[in-house]
């Protein structure tokens, strides 16, 4: 066995420092070491070893501290030493020009706060999970028609049944209904009531906070009824006393006993859950009316879900429509996702535009700061910084102006982010509520940097280059010019932008202006409408009370006239009948939205009667049924004419049409007519409950006045209690508020961007005005110059003003390409307005064209008042 | 330039290297230096000494292959550059100038 030289020396020429190649150092000592050894003996050996590792030791030290070591790189420590050196000077600037900073946090923090608001709620409704346990199972399963993917339908109940059975791919799936219901508990008040099959909560994988879920029981017909309440609904009516559980709940047409109360964080609509009894009309496989919910197997895939749920849904389909029948599994987060993505990609977009024009503008106001620098940049490169060191310096200082506004902007957004929820054009789902939390904050602190980075990378590498003899040379008084193709550059960029902005603000708002003047075919102005229920849910105690209420509310004065409906236009929501001609056996039904009135509807909406006659108090129950179409039902059912006298079937009933209505907006404003039939109330059937009892129809009252509509609302309250049965009032609103809220989307798309728009024009503007001003002022010798040499003020103008001029064409030139480009993702938010409409763009241009002129030719008079003596003097 | 200079020990270890042609590594010329000047050199020294000539372009280095010899350790050979070789000749023809004015003191021309 070879001898090892001793483990202490060799552990030291381990740790010597300043050693290279170390090593092979080791490896040639040890080769001395075995050779001596085998010569002198070990212990010669390992004295001479010793000595040797001593000597690499002093020798590397030594060589080391000579006057030329090898220059070792910056230690973290020196650099981050360096890097505060720098923010603190970079702060002392900021503060010595305290105007220039203030107004570029300003810009900043108006960039980054639209921005950081609208992410928290992308945030939210995009990638904030669900609050349930592994949301990414919970999936909504309905029906589609294969030709158009963008159907859904609800589902059959046989289907669901068939479905839930799989329990190869889902874990539990549920379906519900949802209605109303009057709470009698005090004041009566209606609330949203879902009645869910068994395992509906399993699915949210929810459990009840006291009491129990539903079983399988209490949906037999004939349990005794029972309820489980929201926690609000908990906390509203029962204090949050767990004792509630027990309890009888007072509704108007039932008293179930509360079994369950579900926590807090299970912020789905409904207030009050009851068993999902079904009565006959569930069994029918035609009956699409079942929405469905299902937690799919840990593991599975929606595509194995496809597999697996699709044939069955299909063998159970009417075998004339088999064929297309296909089915669509989204994820529960996808739903809301779908509706609010448009509108959150165009405000995304428009945000964005906002912060890159303030990007120009602080990029113009560093550069025309950054001029006046040139000789302190000069100063220190002759002192020996490097440009890497130059730059770094700036764009630090850049970045610290950066996150100063973006804290600024996000402190913004978080102060007023319930006004811009409230402002954004979007349901948001209950669950998702956007917050300021540690993502947005970090895209706010990102966004922060990447704009200091933008606005000051460009500035920075340019006086980097700062040439030493000219700047030092001119003793500091002529700052290195803005090269004027730059600023011209910035301004046409900022202009471009700007105009992609106002544009989409134009196209909005003679969307809007559109939306408002359309042909409605009814007269909102004086009408009032209130929905009145009596709490005694009996067909003929509705009956007998509309009748009532009605006489009573004709004697007030000032009514015109005042009828009733089941709907009203733009009220609350419809669904369509399916309708066929009695006459043509043969003729598919077609859908047809059925609205029951009593007389006095038309008179009260001033819908205008085409042909025949109006629904009236002829049409009584024994009487022959009739109904009054509108004219886009007549047209399309009947091309040729002559609708009256012709007899539809709806269900169980033949109908004549006796009248033919003008066209109204029912659904909403900005939605063609649908076709629409109106029946009488007198002569309609009666209402059924899910468990087949009959139960009576709510109306809603729709009273013309002659004032003002709004007065008349106490009045028509006291009415509607005083028939002696006692009711449930409620939504007393003048119709045009209904319509306000119809508009409403398109309100606040069309407030939003023109909010943006006049965002970023203002800040164009400032940019504009604060780039033609620097130009002037730092022109003012040669103007001085060109005035003694006898120029005209159309000349200096010409010269100062040309290339403003010039570079606001460009802009507004490159703006309008790029809007007739990206017009094109608001065109579903439009309402006949083409996104590449000319006068609204047009009009955009032209107002962005003159306020920009105006920007630029303010600070471009004041060179006429240049006064040439004093600007030579100067030199 | 100062640093361009050779020292004394710089000059041995060269020296060394150039009589050692292909075999001149640490060791080596560490066992060459003692052998002729009969007194103990440190390894230490040597390494500092060939680093320094190296840094100067005096000398150039370069790892063998693994001879399979004694353990078949890679070995940093060292070669003397042009340079080497230039300043090796004008130390010596310094030297040599010196002697003669030694041997043939001043006036010796006349």
């Amino acid at each position: 066995m070879t001898p090892r030289p001793p483990r202490l020396s060799r552990l030291l020429l381990a740790a010597a420092p300043f050693v290279r190649r170390r090593p092979e150092v080791a490896d040639e000592l040890q080769d001395l070491f075995e050779m001596r050894a085998a010569r002198e003996g070990r212990r010669a050996a390992v004295r001479r070893y010793r000595a040797n590792v001593l000597s690499v030791w002093l020798n590397a030290m030594l060589w080391t501290a000579r006057p030329h070591p090898p220059e070792p790189s910056p230690s973290w420590r020196a650099r981050m030493e360096q890097l505060l050196l720098d923010v603190r000077y970079a702060i002392r600037r900021m503060r010595a020009a305290p105007a220039v900073t203030a107004i570029a946090i300003l810009t900043i923090a108006l960039g980054v706060g639209a921005n950081t608001a609208i992410f928290s709620i992308a945030d939210a409704v995009l990638f904030r999970a669900a609050p349930f346990a592994e949301p990414d199972r919970i999936v909504n399963i309905s029906e589609m028609d294969s030709n158009t993917p963008d159907s859904r339908f609800a589902v059959a109940y046989p289907t669901v049944l068939a479905w839930r059975e799989h329990h190869d791919v889902v874990d539990t799936l549920a379906t519900w209904k949802s209605g109303s219901a009057i709470v009698v508990e005090r004041q009566p008040e209606r609330v949203s009531v879902s009645m869910p099959s068994t395992g509906y909560f399993a699915v949210y994988g929810v459990r009840p906070l006291y009491g129990r879920e539903f079983t399988d029981d209490d949906m037999k017909a004939g349990a005794e009824p029972v309820a489980i309440v929201s926690h609000a609904f908990w906390q509203k009516y029962f204090g949050g006393d767990p004792a509630a559980v027990g309890r009888p709940l007072h509704l108007a047409d039932a008293t179930p006993a509360i079994v369950g109360i579900l926590p807090p964080d299970f912020a789905l609509a409904s207030a009050v859950y009851r068993p999902l009894q079904l009565g006959s009309l569930a069994a029918s496989p035609l009956a699409r009316q079942f929405p469905v919910v299902a937690r799919l197997k840990a593991g599975v895939t929606i595509e194995q879900a496809r597999a697996v749920l699709e044939p069955i849904a299909r063998q159970l389909a009417d075998p004339a429509e088999r064929a297309r029948r296909g089915m669509s599994i989204e994820p529960y987060t996808e739903r809301t996702a779908r509706y609010a993505r448009p509108t959150l990609r165009v405000l995304a977009g428009a945000v964005a535009f906002v912060l890159l024009i303030a990007c120009v503008n602080v990029a113009g106001l560093m550069f025309a700061r950054g001029a006046t620098r040139g000789r302190e940049i000069a100063l220190r490169v002759s002192l020996g910084a490097g440009r890497r060191r130059i730059v770094q310096q700036l764009l630090i200082e850049s970045c610290i102006l950066g996150i100063a506004g973006g804290a600024a902007g996000a402190l913004a957004a978080w102060v007023s982010l319930n006004a811009i929820v409230a402002a954004v054009p979007l349901s948001l789902p209950a669950t998702a509520e956007p917050t300021m939390d540690l993502r947005v904050l970090a895209f706010a602190l990102g966004l922060s940097v990447a704009c200091g980075v933008l606005f000051g990378l460009l500035p920075a590498w340019r006086l980097s280059h700062t040439e030493l003899v000219p700047a030092l040379g001119a003793g500091g008084r002529t700052p290195t010019p803005l090269p004027r193709r730059l600023s011209r550059s910035l301004i046409a960029i900022e202009i471009a932008l700007t105009l992609v902005l106002v544009s989409g603000a134009s196209l909005m708002i003679r969307s809007l202006s559109a939306l408002y003047g359309v042909d409605k075919g009814f007269s909102p102005a004086g009408v009032i409408t209130l929905e009145a229920s009596p709490l005694r849910n009996e067909d003929a105690t509705y009956r007998r009370y509309y009748d009532d209420l009605l006489d009573r509310v004709r004697a007030l004065p000032g009514v015109q006239a005042a009828g009733a409906a089941d709907t009203f236009p733009l009220g609350p929501s419809r669904s369509m009948t399916m309708a066929s001609p009695a006459d043509d056996p043969g003729a598919k039904p077609r859908g047809i939205v059925v609205t029951s009135v009593l007389p006095g509807f038309f008179e009260s909406m001033r819908i205008a009667l085409r042909a025949g006659r109006l629904i009236d108090d002829r049409d009584r129950s024994g009487t022959p049924k009739v109904a009054v179409m509108n004219e886009s039902a007549a047209r399309a059912r009947y091309p040729a004419g002559g609708a009256l006298g012709r007899q539809l079937k709806i269900g169980t009933d033949t109908i004549e049409i006796v009248g033919i209505v003008s066209d109204v907006r029912s659904k909403d404003l900005a939605s063609q007519p649908e076709p629409e039939l109106y029946r009488a109330y007198r002569q309609s059937t009666a209402g059924t409950a899910l468990d087949g009892r009959t139960v009576g129809r709510s109306l809603a009252l729709v009273v013309r006045t002659s004032g003002d509509p709004r007065a008349l609302g106490p009045a028509l309250r006291e009415q509607a209690q005083a028939t002696g049965e006692p009711a449930l009032v409620q939504r007393v609103r003048p119709l045009d508020e209904w319509i306000g809220e119809s508009a409403r989307v398109t309100r606040q798309r069309t407030t939003l961007l023109v909010l943006l728009g006049a965002l970023g024009l203002l800040l164009a503007l400032i940019g504009v005005f604060g780039m033609t001003s620097y130009a002037v002022s730092q022109r003012t010798r040669e103007i001085g110059v060109r005035v003694a040499l006898g120029a005209t003020a159309r000349d200096i103008m010409r010269a100062v003003g040309g290339g403003a001029a010039a570079a606001i064409g460009l802009g507004v030139a490159a703006g309008l390409a790029a809007t007739f480009w990206l017009t094109r993702t608001i065109s579903s938010f439009l309402f006949e307005v083409k996104p590449a409409d000319p006068i609204s763009i047009g009009a955009a241009a032209l107002l962005l064209g003159i306020a920009a002129g105006a920007a630029a030719y303010l600070p471009a008079r004041r060179a006429l008042r240049v006064d040439p003596v004093e600007a030579l003097r100067v030199e | 330039v100062k640093s361009e200079r050779l020292g004394e020990f710089e000059e041995l270890s060269l020296l060394a290297i150039c009589a050692l042609a292909d075999a001149a590594y640490g060791v080596a010329v560490q066992q060459h230096l003692e052998k002729l000047t009969f007194r103990p050199v440190s390894m230490g020294a040597v390494y500092a000494s060939l680093e320094r000539l190296e840094r100067k372009g005096f000398v150039r280095s370069a790892l063998t292959a693994s001879t399979g010899v004694r353990g078949g350790k890679r070995k940093r050979i060292f070669r003397a550059t042009a340079t080497g070789r230039d300043v090796l000749r004008d130390v010596r023809r310094l030297r040599e100038a010196m002697w003669r004015s030694i041997e043939q003191p001043k006036g010796g021309r006349a």
